[in-house]
């Protein structure tokens, strides 16, 4: 029995890349200094340490509808020397997080009604102001717009989100750790 | 035993099989250079003018023996004067190893005295590359560094090594180099490629540099003929199919021959062998052998489908795959389609005039007569690249050394160099233009240190040929700065540099004068007075397909 509770909507010109390198410096510029020379659009990209510390992983949203440049995108990922394992998460099967960090301008006469509508969508609450509230969410890109979206009375002062982590909703790991020998 | 890092590094080349290094000492590598004084006897390194020359040198050397090159330079410039060359290497699948000095580790990253971050600039441009941080990790990461630089399709690994690391010591033990990982031709795919060529009427085969670089022309002559199926080849690939063969059909792409182009666009099917559709050979990707199955036979997945879609991939080394298709595919002949190549061929041949004046096809003619087969012939990049590669018969793999996917200018000298040092027995040419040439002839004074046999033959056309020649199709004869005015004289120059000068201003002087530069047994350079207006033909212009081929301009 499977129960997908969150983190589960369709991207449809997204595509989740997961992909497991060697913990070395410099892997993550390798990575996205390919993605820059060869002109593919991420949109987000986030990198860090697995349960093996020979291993990052870096998952990234790629935008593009075209399938031939996915293949592209994932052989030449794949000729990256520290680049181990590299797969496409199947959007039905996988889960999607992100988290986000947003500070309001909050006067002090809307707080009350602030800190409920943001406890109603699920928003925990880091830091309140003179006039301003940091909370903090975390769920599918999709979920994180929609909770902004029921907020926008409030104006945003700033805000930060890690981009996608990902993981496939099954028993196995999605990806073995493979450290063998391999040069491509 | 207890060895310190130059030591180290010494000792892996001659793991490797290395005996021939080529570079400049400086600072940061002043540990290393006092190694390699220690190992003379086992390692010979070759002092070039300038570390650009050397990269270049370590690439021709590479090519001309299929070994892998290695190239030492200091930190800070030096090793950035080894960019154009690593870039050079990498676009043409070259084995290629550099070695640089780095400031010492504490010093890294204070903008220290010819401090550079080398590993970040060649990171676009290397197979890989390493900074080596703790001297335990130099002799694995250095073994490494060859075991990628060679397996697969080959590339350019460049190694970093901090002044303190080529100093430290530690525990050393030989290794056994490993073994090329090899990629095994998938026998399903072997199969439908069986089916495609067995059924094919009009089949050809556009062969590319990794035919040479798999060392398979050998099997790809044995395909050809078992099948009988034209072989066009890229400039990558010149030398991997021999020119005067009845199959050969010659060079494919922008200047390559009517035959091919036609041949392209009427067959129906395409047999695609190490080679990766490059914007010079498949000019339009859409219109591009459009009536053909294509079958892309090639080591690097990365190059399947990536400019030209294709009906069926193979992956594996070209030697493998030739080899195992040989054994399946039925005896065939295909005389129709051979005739009518041939008369392709005879149709348009592009042969420039010029009175008592020498051409381009004069020089070849000659080379061609007494060039032997294993000799090699280098060159720079331009008008005069494109003419050897239409007009000289090559005959044998690495014969060709040229820079294709880059198209550096200055490539040749060190090339030619790199090239005699790794040849001794075979004559080594260097056909430049006076705008490639005056770009690294600094390297004279390195043919003259070494007394290197290798004959510079300058095309000497007293223009930016090849750029203006496209002013003359595209931008309506506005030759702006392709006609520099130089007063350089050649003679005068190789005389300063200890090497030999000639000249040749009249066709009837032409094979004079090249037996004379041949005879010397040093290096010479003939200065071959030619017309700025002999244009390199055919050509398909850029973007357009192969029935937009020009073969005649003013």
């Amino acid at each position: 029995m499977e129960y997908i509770l969150k983190g589960h909507i369709t991207m449809s010109h997204k595509k989740v890349l997961s992909a497991l390198v060697r913990n070395h410096p410099g892997v993550l510029q390798r990575v996205s200094g390919l993605f820059y020379r060869r002109g593919y659009n991420i949109e987000t990209i986030s990198a860090c340490a697995t349960e093996n510390p020979k291993f990052t992983r870096i998952t990234l949203v790629v935008l593009t509808n075209d399938e031939l440049e996915m293949s592209q995108i994932i052989r030449q990922l794949s000729k990256i020397q520290d680049v181990r394992r590299i797969a496409i998460l199947d959007t039905a099967r996988s889960i999607r997080i992100e988290l986000m960090m947003v500070k309001f301008r909050v006067e002090p006469e809307r707080r009350t009604e602030f800190l409920m509508l943001s406890c109603r969508n699920h928003m925990n609450t880091l830091y309140v102001g003179d006039t301003s509230v940091i909370v903090t969410a975390s769920g599918s890109t999709e979920d994180l717009d929609e909770t902004l979206e029921k907020l926008s009375a409030f104006p945003i002062i700033e805000q930060t989100r890690t981009g996608i982590s990902a993981m496939e909703a099954s028993d196995r790991p999605f990806v073995e750790m493979d450290d063998a020998e391999f040069i491509n | 035993m207890k060895l310190n890092g130059s030591d180290i590094i010494c000792e892996v080349l001659l793991e490797q099989g290395v005996d021939t290094v080529f570079g400049y000492p400086g600072g940061a590598v002043l540990n290393i250079y006092d190694a390699l004084y220690k190992y003379s006897d086992r390692i010979t390194h070759i002092l070039t003018a300038h570390e650009q020359g050397a990269s270049h040198a370590a690439d021709g050397y590479a090519r001309s023996t299929g070994k892998t090159g290695v190239v030492f330079a200091t930190s800070g410039p030096g090793a950035t004067n080894l960019v154009t060359g690593i870039a050079t290497a990498m676009m043409d699948s070259v084995p290629m190893v550099a070695i640089t000095g780095n400031v010492a580790t504490p010093a890294l990253g204070k903008d220290s005295f010819q401090e550079v971050d080398i590993t970040g600039i060649t990171m676009p441009i290397t197979k890989h590359n390493f900074l080596v941080r703790d001297i335990t990790t130099l002799a694995p990461i250095l073994r490494k560094a060859f075991l990628i630089a060679r397996s697969g399709r080959p590339g350019p690994v460049l190694v970093d090594v901090p002044k303190d690391i080529s100093a430290a010591v530690t525990e050393f033990e030989h290794e056994q180099p490993k073994a090329n990982v090899r990629v095994q031709a998938d026998n399903d795919a072997i199969a439908k490629a069986v089916r495609l060529i067995n059924s094919a009427q009009r089949p050809m085969i556009y062969a590319g540099g990794g035919v040479i670089s798999a060392n398979a022309s050998k099997q790809l002559l044995e395909f050809a003929e078992k099948a009988d199926i034209p072989v066009s080849c890229s400039l990558m690939g010149m030398g991997g199919f021999p020119n005067d063969h009845r199959l050969y059909c010659g060079l494919i792409g922008m200047h390559g021959g009517y035959a091919s182009a036609m041949a392209t666009s009427h067959c129906d099917l395409m047999i695609v062998v190490g080679a990766r559709f490059s914007d010079r050979v498949a000019g339009d990707t859409k219109s591009f052998a459009k009536d053909a199955n294509i079958i892309h036979i090639d080591i690097d997945a990365a190059e399947f489908d990536k400019n030209v879609l294709v009906d069926l991939t193979v992956r594996g080394s070209a030697d493998a795959v030739l080899s195992k298709l040989t054994r399946n595919i039925e005896t065939a002949q295909h005389t129709d389609w051979i005739g009518q190549i041939d008369e392709w061929s005879r149709e348009k041949k592009c042969v420039q005039r010029d009175g008592d004046n020498v051409t381009p096809a004069i020089i070849f003619d000659e080379l061609n007569k007494i060039m032997r087969p294993q000799d090699i012939l280098c060159t720079d990049v331009g008008q005069h690249q494109m003419w050897a590669a239409q007009m000289y018969d090559f005959k044998l793999p690495r014969t060709f050394i040229t820079s294709g996917g880059l198209g550096t200018m200055g490539y040749g000298m060190g090339a030619s160099i790199g090239s005699q040092v790794g040849n001794p027995d075979k004559r080594v040419v260097l056909i430049t233009g006076d705008g490639s040439f005056h770009m690294n002839l600094n390297e004279l004074t390195t043919l003259a240190s070494y007394n290197l046999p290798v004959v510079v033959v300058i095309m000497n056309n007293q223009v930016l040929g090849m750029v203006r020649q496209w002013q003359k199709l595209f931008y309506g004869n506005r030759f702006s700065h392709t006609d520099p005015c130089r007063k350089t004289d050649f003679v005068k120059l190789a005389d300063a540099f200890g090497v030999t000068g000639m000249r040749i201003t009249r066709a009837d002087e032409v094979s004079g004068v090249l037996a004379e530069a041949f005879a010397k047994n040093g290096p010479v350079v003939i200065d071959c007075r030619i017309s700025k207006d002999m244009n390199a033909l055919p050509m398909i212009p850029p973007g357009l397909g192969a029935d937009k081929i020009i073969t005649e301009m003013e």
